[in-house]
């Protein structure tokens, strides 16, 4: 269970999954229980969003899903990076960091 | 993916069927690994299932999302709207069904009415640039609008405003055709027409001013219309000759399809030209000038106002060119008095159809526009009333995670398939109806043959009447759609208080209201004033009158010179044929038709005594002895007109009562003399009797006592158009064919159609009997739809406030005072719409009185029996809903979920 829950800002699911995509396919379940090991249970992702950005992000092409079998040997969808993705999870990166240096700078100073 | 890709060849359209069990699959395979995390830390399977199923939140919202992200999501989500659709309106198939038939009702009578307006007067004639053609006419000092004769054509021609100029005389002949007789509409062109107009040929060539010459060969050109079904399109056509009267015209040329004529309803299969017409008035020499219509194309950047200025700037010049050489003084004064008008002829001239029935269709058009809004007020108040029952189920939709906006697309979507059905069966009905009615009008008034049809105005005018109903209904969805999902739509059931959530629905029943009672008001109206016109005392008894209107075969005058000589004595004896003929009480000639016109109109002027410059404006109608004993009106004074050559020494006339008094004591005047317009013959005449008052003109029902002034058929036979025989049977019952068989004996003539005088005037009132029948029909309509708007409404709220009615009562309220409350608010929102709706009645008077006969709006008799009827109506669809809530047993309402 988490300590206390955070809201993700908007867009930055995408950047998450990404990000956990980037290390191999995985399935739906799979990108929620990485993200939620990784921050320690402080990040939980609303399944009900998941797939929805799941799908978004297959339409935009920047990741492509598979058929494949899951741990329970049912068919489940696995997703993985596409090299579009690949250069968009660079880009997000690069504006994360920016942003919360930014963020980081003001909150020291004021 | 790849593999069911390969297998499956319409990846597109089965591409949703797959989508959606994938989705299934993916979300539910997700459920299970998380459940089997909870199982792995020691819940057993149903408690990690459970918790797995909160800790995902709404299945339903995660695959609506999912849908929405897919590129094919719109048209996924349109199937299955529409077939949702589809199930909901064919679960309710009587809603379904009362909304597509008033739709079809609303949609197609407005249909006909337009594609007949669209007919009448939208329609261009199908003649190169018609926007730019004028209509050039004089107008006399009554106001009346005339032709002008054809001499005007060659000053007009070197006009500059103008660009080209075309005179035309139309005429019905008895045209023979591969040795058939058929009577044909033929126009007489003059030479400049064809260029003119541009009209394009078929075939062959045009009329060319080298044929409209006096003494040149006798051409024809005939349409394509004529070409295909008379001669059978046929190749050779050019060359072949056809008979009109004592001539053989040799055609010369065929028109391209759709042209069929310039005069609306009345096409002219057969043109040709102006100065070789056959002649076929008995009036001596052969005429080289004749009345034209005068049609004239602007010349490029002329407007209508300069081109009138022009001929205005001429007038005194093109009417000194025009006058005929053998008027006499007085004829010459008043044509040279005569001030000039012009109007557009983009759709062609009119004989009479526009004059007629302009009026009676822009009113009835109203009717109907009226209808369609009752009925699409009616639409939206009986969707609200259902949308209201359906609030549970759109609350369950709500909570499994639909949108507002959903909600919306599919009530919307359900009113655009009611509204598209309706549309296409209007529009098939309407088009089908407005055929029907022209057709029988035709048969009533003279085969006028009007195209009613698909072209692009009619299509634009569906389109925007679907737009502005679909529209209507877009809103009400969207709005009923935002008030259900702020609603606590599943805690309503059974427990609501009367008259919550009703105010849009009321407000639509109030328009509704009001509306129906300006119909209905309206309607009863048009049935008073009918039911007047039918009262008025015409001077004569019409029953067992019929009328003929005999034509001459082709040749049948032969040439003029000879029918002088022959007419009279013809005319006498075919009288005296037919009156010997067994069942015939009496029979006479005269020159106009009663109750079609009434002759024409001429200033009577006395030659003797004090009132001899006293002129009064008076209808001529030339008669044979026996006209007043046949339509059974009689000679007040004086004696009746006689048949015998020569029995009369000086020629006569006969006054109407209402005219005669104008000059004085009736008795008085016989054996006096007076003079009638401008025509040589009729300059002393002498007062041989003064006839009962008679009304032969239902144009106009303000004057039954119209000034006539009664001409001798025997004396003035010179008289243009053909003679129409007046027969009075003593039994109900007419022998056609013994009349027939006399005409044609004769060799002159046949009667193409007889028609009773009764049917006659019904056809002169037949517009104000339609507006009577079909204000009527809506009527009912609006009410009835009335009705069930208010029953709707009222069930509604019954059953949505059982529980409160139940508790009311077993707290030991009175049935009286449950009943007082569901009738207050009914009696509130009827008396609020009557108000608005007597306010609209009084609005619309003024488009009302041209129709309407010795009745006005404010007839306080018909206002009450309308408001009356009107309260009958809500009193019934009240009926049955306190009834129920009446019944109510409060043990039932209190369990009652």
């Amino acid at each position: 269970m988490p300590r206390s829950r955070l809201d993700l800002l908007q867009g930055t699911l995408d950047l998450l999954i990404l990000r956990t995509l980037s290390t191999g396919p995985k399935h739906g379940w799979a990108v929620s229980e990485r993200i939620q090991q990784i921050s320690d249970g402080v990040l939980q992702v609303n399944q009900g969003s998941l797939y929805p950005a799941l799908h978004r992000l297959e339409q935009q092409r920047w990741i492509k899903a598979e058929w494949g079998v899951s741990e329970l040997g049912r068919r489940a969808r696995f997703y993985q990076l596409t090299p579009a993705g690949r250069r968009q999870l660079e880009i997000e990166t690069n504006e994360w960091s920016s942003l919360a240096q930014a963020i980081g700078k003001v909150l020291k100073m004021a | 993916m790849s593999w069911y890709r390969l297998l499956n060849p319409l990846p597109l359209v089965r591409r949703g069927a797959y989508r959606e069990q994938d989705l299934a699959d993916e979300l539910s395979a997700h459920l299970d690994l998380q459940a089997r995390k909870h199982q792995a830390a020691g819940l057993d399977r149903e408690e990690a299932y459970r918790r797995a199923r909160i800790e995902f939140g709404s299945f339903e919202e995660a695959r609506e999302s999912c849908r929405d992200v897919s590129r094919w999501s719109w048209l996924d989500a349109a199937g299955r709207n529409f077939r949702h659709s589809l199930r909901s309106l064919a679960r309710n198939p009587a809603f379904a069904a009362v909304s597509i038939l008033l739709l079809t009702f609303g949609i197609g009578a407005n249909v006909a009415v337009f594609s007949t307006i669209d007919a009448l007067f939208l329609r261009p004639l199908p003649v190169h640039d018609p926007g730019q053609l004028v209509e050039i006419f004089s107008v006399d000092k009554r106001g009346t609008l005339t032709d002008l004769f054809s001499g005007v054509l060659d000053p007009l021609s070197r006009n500059r405003a103008f660009s080209g100029v075309c005179g035309v005389a139309t005429h019905y002949d008895a045209v023979e055709i591969d040795k058939a007789v058929q009577t044909v509409g033929t126009a007489a062109f003059s030479g400049t027409c064809f260029q003119t107009l541009g009209i394009s040929m078929e075939l062959g060539r045009a009329i060319s001013p080298a044929d409209d010459r006096i003494n040149a060969e006798p051409v024809a050109v005939i349409t394509d219309a004529l070409w295909r079904s008379r001669f059978g399109a046929r190749a050779d056509i050019l060359g072949r000759t056809i008979r009109i009267g004592t001539d053989e015209y040799t055609i010369i040329g065929v028109t391209r399809r759709p042209f069929t004529g310039l005069l609306l309803g009345f096409p002219e299969p057969v043109m040709i030209p102006l100065l070789a017409q056959p002649d076929f008035t008995p009036s001596g020499a052969r005429p080289t000038t004749y009345y034209v219509s005068i049609l004239a194309r602007r010349a490029p950047g002329v407007s209508e106002a300069k081109a009138l200025a022009s001929i205005r700037a001429e007038r005194q010049a093109l009417l000194e060119e025009s006058v005929p050489h053998h008027f006499n003084a007085a004829r010459r004064r008043e044509y040279l008095e005569r001030s000039l008008a012009l109007g557009s002829a983009r759709s062609g001239l009119d004989y009479f159809l526009r004059r007629r029935f302009g009026e009676p269709v822009f009113a009835i058009f109203v009717l109907c526009a009226a209808m369609l809004l009752i009925a699409c007020v009616n639409l939206c108040s009986l969707l609200l009333a259902r949308s209201l029952r359906r609030q549970r189920e759109i609350g369950i939709r709500l909570a499994l995670g639909a949108g507002g906006r959903h909600i919306a697309i599919i009530l919307a979507l359900e009113n655009v398939i009611l509204v598209l059905i309706g549309a296409i069966c209007g529009v098939v009905g309407g088009i089908a109806t407005a055929r029907l009615i022209l057709a029988r009008g035709s048969q009533v008034f003279g085969n006028f043959d009007l195209a009613v049809g698909f072209d692009l105005r009619v299509v634009l005018f569906v389109l925007a009447a679907v737009g502005i109903l679909i529209a209507a209904f877009v809103i009400t969805s969207v709005w009923q759609a935002r008030r259900l999902s702020h609603a606590d739509a599943m805690k309503q059931g059974g427990r609501g208080i009367i008259a919550s959530h009703t105010a849009g629905q009321k407000i639509l029943l109030a328009v509704q209201i009001s509306l129906t009672l300006a119909l209905v008001a309206g309607s009863a109206l048009f049935a008073a004033s009918v039911r007047n016109m039918y009262r008025i005392d015409f001077g004569i008894e019409p029953q067992n009158v019929w009328i003929a209107r005999l034509d001459p075969v082709p040749g049948g005058y032969r040439d003029p010179a000879y029918w002088k000589r022959t007419a009279p004595p013809y005319y006498r004896d075919l009288l005296n044929q037919i009156e010997a003929l067994p069942d015939i009480a009496s029979a006479a000639f005269t020159d106009a038709t009663p109750f079609q016109n009434a002759g024409w109109r001429a200033d009577v002027i006395p030659l003797e005594g004090d009132l001899s410059a006293h002129s009064i404006d008076a209808h001529v109608i030339g008669v044979s002895d026996n006209f007043f004993r046949t339509l059974g009106n009689g000679i007040m004074a004086g004696e009746d007109f006689q048949r015998a050559p020569g029995a009369q020494q000086e020629p006569g006339v006969i006054l109407s009562e209402s005219l005669a008094r104008q000059f004085g004591d009736t008795r008085a005047l016989i054996g006096r003399h007076l003079r009638i317009g401008t025509q040589p013959d009729l300059q002393r005449l002498k007062i041989t009797g003064v006839a009962r008052d008679m009304d032969m003109d239902l144009s106009d029902l303000g004057n039954t006592h119209p000034a006539l002034a009664f001409i001798d058929f025997w004396q003035h036979q010179n008289l243009e158009g053909y003679p129409v025989l007046l027969i009075k049977t003593r039994s109900a019952v007419l022998d056609a064919d013994a009349i027939r068989r006399v005409v044609a004996r004769n060799g002159h003539e046949f009667i193409q159609r007889f028609s009773a005088v009764t049917s006659e005037i019904d056809n002169a009132l037949i517009e104000n009997r339609f507006l009577a029948w079909l204000s009527g029909a809506f009527s009912l309509l609006a009410l009835w739809m009335t009705a069930v708007g208010l029953f709707g409404l009222l069930s509604y709220q019954v059953s949505n406030c059982t529980a409160e009615i139940g508790i009311r009562l077993a707290l030991g309220a009175r049935p009286s005072q449950i009943a007082h409350r569901i009738l207050a608010q009914i009696t509130r929102l009827v008396l609020f719409g009557m108000m608005i709706g007597i306010a609209l009645t009084f609005a619309v008077q003024k488009l009302l009185t041209a129709f309407l006969y010795g009745v006005t709006v404010y007839n306080p008799l018909i206002l009450i029996a309308t408001v009356l009827v009107l309260i009958l109506v809500a009193a019934i669809a009240a009926l049955i809903p306190t009834r129920r809530a009446l019944r109510i047993d409060p043990v039932e309402a209190l369990r009652h979920e």
